[in-house]
């Protein structure tokens, strides 16, 4: 291509940009100004308000963008930027926390974000460095991180009741200023950052050869990347600090960078930032217009998710070398050991964990341990079990079928599908029964399923396009809650119960119908043995074994789906325990898939019930969401199980 | 900061007469109920979230010894039902869990706030329910007319004659809640005979707009219901967009201590008294 239709292209963006501006402005003036006595406000409002969320749009979307660009290079991970990997979830829920917790930690708002973006991306390294960063397996565990920090941020807020609009109104990425320092202080992040990034280009450079290369050569490759890294993650929490959590904006600059042709790898670290800064610019532009002209308060992060989503779908095709061929995951689905005595072990403690939350509680008067109030609690515990159960399966299922032991039933958006429908529920009908609601949430993970069915089918059943579908449309559906939450209205409160996994009710209708589901979707996993035993191997290996891959990978995805949304109606969209029973169940030597199934699904229901006991009892008589401590038991386990895994270098 | 107080005498007065437990033992899951109960001299033996209720609520306390249930949103229904209630009073806003209450002890579900719907006759047609049920007729006719007092006080004080005034609630340094004509505040304002500025917002818990949507109505009076965002007046003198507002530079601004934005008649009663007796303006 000649270079000039991309400059044009460019010129376009930037004209937009511009008009949306200078519209926006006249539209403001119109707004603030329509009586004589408020000029002098108006003339404030435009150089204390309006001017900062100009320049606001261009730094943070330039930070995002060069964050984005130093992970993705480092990583060599084309999804990798700070929303994909948890970074800004993890930065939102130490703000939140420090907020609620340490107030007077939150006159240093960026130390804050970065300890807790610091977490995350060590949490999210730590647990993919024996897959080698493996693209896909980073972004998985990314979105985890993400979804729990961001339940854990909900169930925050919920305690602590409404005294955090502003956080309401932040955690949806908001660019409203009223002054110049945030603007400047993020302005010098960026600067020292972009200095930082100018001394590491040629180091960077030498990495590309490769690691061997690099190390001959006399690079320190390890601290280098460790460095850029925490670069990275500083821009990432900066910003999060001043605006909230604004996701994607880094996936499209390098789609733009190649767009207007830029090929070296430098160059794209250089046109990432002005991208982000001309795609953030035009995005809250966009989100100021609509709410000029309709009064809808879109905040501007839900907007660049609702672009990031079909963004991530147009990247698919482009990308390869989103798994390592030398990471090999099969080994760990082919064990045969024998099953027995394990699963007896499982089921020891499921029992033992129904019976304490069977007998065990809290009263008025302190502990007790009988069987009072015990027509609640069966029902309640059935429900558990049943729900932990489907997750279990769910899980083993996903993994199997994608032969990635971190994909979890979450990823496949199902989930996040059941929350928009939920939301789109309780706008249009503020006073929805429960019976609604149930309704709206299955439409949604319903429609949410054969979205993705329809994309897989469309572009071939491979396990990561699944994967990155399922992100996609997650992201994509995430702006619908975001938005909503974000309205601070009832409907919002609830939505954000719903999030941090607060149980709705335990009725036995519910209970029995969740069994009944559950009881339905076993045998047709059973049926589907041997393809979850072949699956794992790999599309290859799947075929020459005369398996019909296509079609065997749409009934397992509608299984895996139907198992992911029955459980999400009563428990909400657990983060975690989807990922770790399966893991759990593989780790302890249960590699057939009858056998992992089974174990999956006994230690998914005792996680399950656990969690939810835990939560009632910590703060009784305030219950606290089921999903936060699912969240605290998985995240435990992780850190753990590789740590572990890192000493042992196994 | 209770500068209401003395016009509150009556009230307070009504509730100490007689704080007995009701027989059978009552629970309220909805604030604006609970306080309307406490007002009309009845304790419940089971309310929810009363340490967020001492904060936000305040007024009237909760004497000690009832027993708090957890969350509003997320009751403990295993230490409610053991406690055994007679009667649990919800409003609409936790019609959709009413199966679990009933299964409990009788529901009595009394409507606070519709969407769209004036609230100020809802309660006031609650509050005579509530008394009904709870053996206090005249103490509920007393509350209702206890607010149209504050009302008139307003009126005859403050001679609104038509002109614009807006209740908001301040989110954070850049937000503001509006109440608009069918919140409690709303409501109390257009009784009073001012014109409320916000009349066709859609009420919602927070319906955030930025600050600057106070500035369409420079003339309009503002006032500012606590509790006040983080840095509390020190933040406001801080922040320029609010002290370039022209109600601020006008000093036609009166900021209120924390009130219930979903309270009932009591709060409603309070409010118009802080009205009536004009807080010092800023």
């Amino acid at each position: 291509m000649k270079p000039f239709p991309r400059f044009w292209l460019v010129m376009a963006i930037v004209a937009v940009v511009v008009a949306l501006a200078v519209v926006n402005h006249a539209l403001l003036l119109d707004a603030v100004s329509t009586e004589a006595g408020n000029r002098a406000f108006a003339a404030v409002f435009v150089v204390r308000a309006e001017l900062p969320r100009l320049a606001m749009a261009l730094v943070a979307g330039a930070a995002l963008g060069l964050s984005s660009a130093l992970l993705q290079r480092v990583l060599r991970n084309p999804l990798a930027e700070p929303a994909t990997l948890g970074l800004s979830a993890g930065a939102q829920l130490a703000m939140v926390a420090a907020t609620v917790v340490l107030p007077a930690a939150m006159a240093y708002p960026t130390a804050v974000a970065f300890a807790g973006a610091a977490a995350a991306a060590v949490l999210v390294l730590a647990a993919t460095a024996r897959r080698r960063f493996e693209p896909l397996s980073v972004i998985l565990t990314g979105m985890m991180v993400s979804l729990t920090a961001t339940a854990g941020a909900a169930a925050v807020i919920l305690a602590s009741g409404d005294y955090m609009t502003g956080l309401f109104i932040w955690g949806g990425g908001d660019l409203t200023q009223d002054g110049w320092t945030p603007t400047l202080r993020l302005a010098a992040i960026l600067v020292a950052a972009g200095c930082g990034t100018l001394l590491a280009l040629r180091p960077l450079a030498l990495l590309t050869l490769g690691d061997a290369e690099a190390k001959a050569a006399g690079l320190a490759t390890g601290t280098l990347r460790l460095a850029v890294i925490a670069l990275a993650v500083w821009l990432a929490a900066a910003t999060t600090a001043e605006i909230g959590i604004v996701g994607f904006i880094g996936l499209a600059a390098p789609l733009i960078a190649r767009l207007i042709g830029v090929r070296s790898s430098t160059g794209r670290l250089v046109a990432a930032p002005l991208a982000g800064a001309l795609l953030l610019s035009l995005a809250d532009g966009a989100v100021q217009l609509t709410g000029h002209l309709t009064g809808l308060r879109i905040p501007t992060g839900a907007a660049t998710a609702l672009i990031g989503g079909p963004l991530i779908l147009a990247l698919v095709p482009r990308i390869v070398n989103l798994t390592r061929p030398d990471v090999l995951p099969a080994a760990a689905f082919l064990s045969r050991r024998p099953a027995g005595p394990v699963l007896a072990a499982l089921a020891v403690v499921l029992v033992a964990t129904v019976a304490l939350a069977l007998t065990a509680g809290r009263g008025v008067d302190g502990w007790h341990v009988d069987a009072a109030n015990a027509d609640w609690r069966l029902a309640r515990v059935g429900l558990l079990a049943a729900a932990g159960a489907l997750v279990g399966m769910a899980g083993t299922v996903v993994q199997r079928l994608t032969g990635n032991p971190m994909a979890s039933p979450e990823v496949l958006g199902v989930g996040v599908g059941a929350g928009a429908g939920l939301a789109a529920v309780l706008v249009a009908v503020p006073v929805a029964g429960l019976g609604m609601q149930a309704a709206g949430m299955l439409a949604g993970a319903v429609l949410t399923l054969f979205a993705l069915l329809a994309f897989v089918r469309r572009h071939g059943f491979g396990a990561e396009r699944l994967l990155i579908a399922g992100i996609a449309l997650g992201a994509l559906l995430s702006s619908v809650l975001t938005s909503v939450i974000a309205t601070g209205s009832p409907a919002g409160f609830l939505l954000l119960g719903w999030v941090s996994g607060a149980l709705i009710e335990p009725s036995w209708s519910m209970a029995t119908g969740t069994a009944a589901i559950l009881a339905g979707l076993t045998p047709l996993v059973i049926l589907n043995a041997r393809a979850l035993a072949i699956l794992p191997l790999g599309e290859t290996a799947a075929r020459s074994l005369g398996l019909a891959t296509a079609r065997t990978r749409a009934g397992l995805v509608l299984i895996a789906g139907a198992a992911t949304a029955a459980s999400t109606l009563s428990i909400g969209p657990m983060s975690f325990i989807g990922l770790i029973a399966p893991h759990l169940a593989r780790s302890l030597g249960l590699g057939r898939p009858l056998a992992h199934l089974a174990g999956a699904m006994l230690a998914g229901a005792a996680l399950t019930i656990a969690a939810d006991w835990l939560a009632r009892m910590i703060a009784f008589p305030y219950q606290l969401p089921l999903g936060l401590f699912a969240a605290l038991i998985g995240g435990g386990y992780l850190a753990v199980r590789f740590a572990r895994g890192a000493r042992g270098g196994a | 900061m209770q500068p209401n107080r003395r016009q509150f005498l009556a009230l307070t007065a009504l509730l100490a007469a007689r704080p007995a437990r009701a027989a059978g033992g009552i629970a309220v899951i909805d604030w604006a109920l609970l306080e309307t109960m406490l007002a009309l001299g009845v304790v419940p033996a089971a309310a929810a979230e009363l340490r967020q209720y001492a904060r936000v609520v305040g007024e009237p306390a909760v004497p000690p010894g009832v027993v708090d249930i957890g969350l509003r949103g997320n009751p403990n229904l295993e230490l409610l039902s053991s406690l055994a209630p007679g009667l649990i009073v919800i409003s609409n806003f936790y019609e959709y869990r009413r199966a679990a209450f009933e299964r409990i002890a009788e529901v009595l579900s009394l409507p606070v706030y519709l969407a769209g719907e004036p609230c100020l006759p809802l309660l006031r047609r609650s509050t005579l329910e509530l008394g009904r049920r709870l053996g206090q007729p005249r103490r509920a006719e007393d509350l209702v007319g206890a607010l149209e007092a504050g009302i008139e006080a307003v009126r005859r004080i403050r001679h609104p004659d038509g002109r614009p005034a807006m209740a908001v609630n301040l989110g954070d340094r850049r937000h503001v809640r509006l109440f608009g004509d069918d919140t409690l505040f709303g409501g109390v304002l257009t009784a009073a005979g001012y014109r409320n500025a916000f009349a066709d917002t859609r009420y919602s818990m927070t319906a955030p707009a930025g600050i600057e949507a106070l500035a369409r109505e420079a003339e309009a009076e503002l006032f500012v219901i606590g509790p006040l965002p983080p840095g509390g007046t020190e933040a406001l003198a801080g922040n320029a967009l609010w002290q370039a507002l022209p109600q601020v530079t006008a000093g036609r601004v009166r900021l209120m201590p924390a009130l219930d934005h979903f309270g009932g008649l009591p709060t409603a009663t309070r409010f118009a008294a802080l009205i009536a007796e004009g807080v010092p303006a800023r």
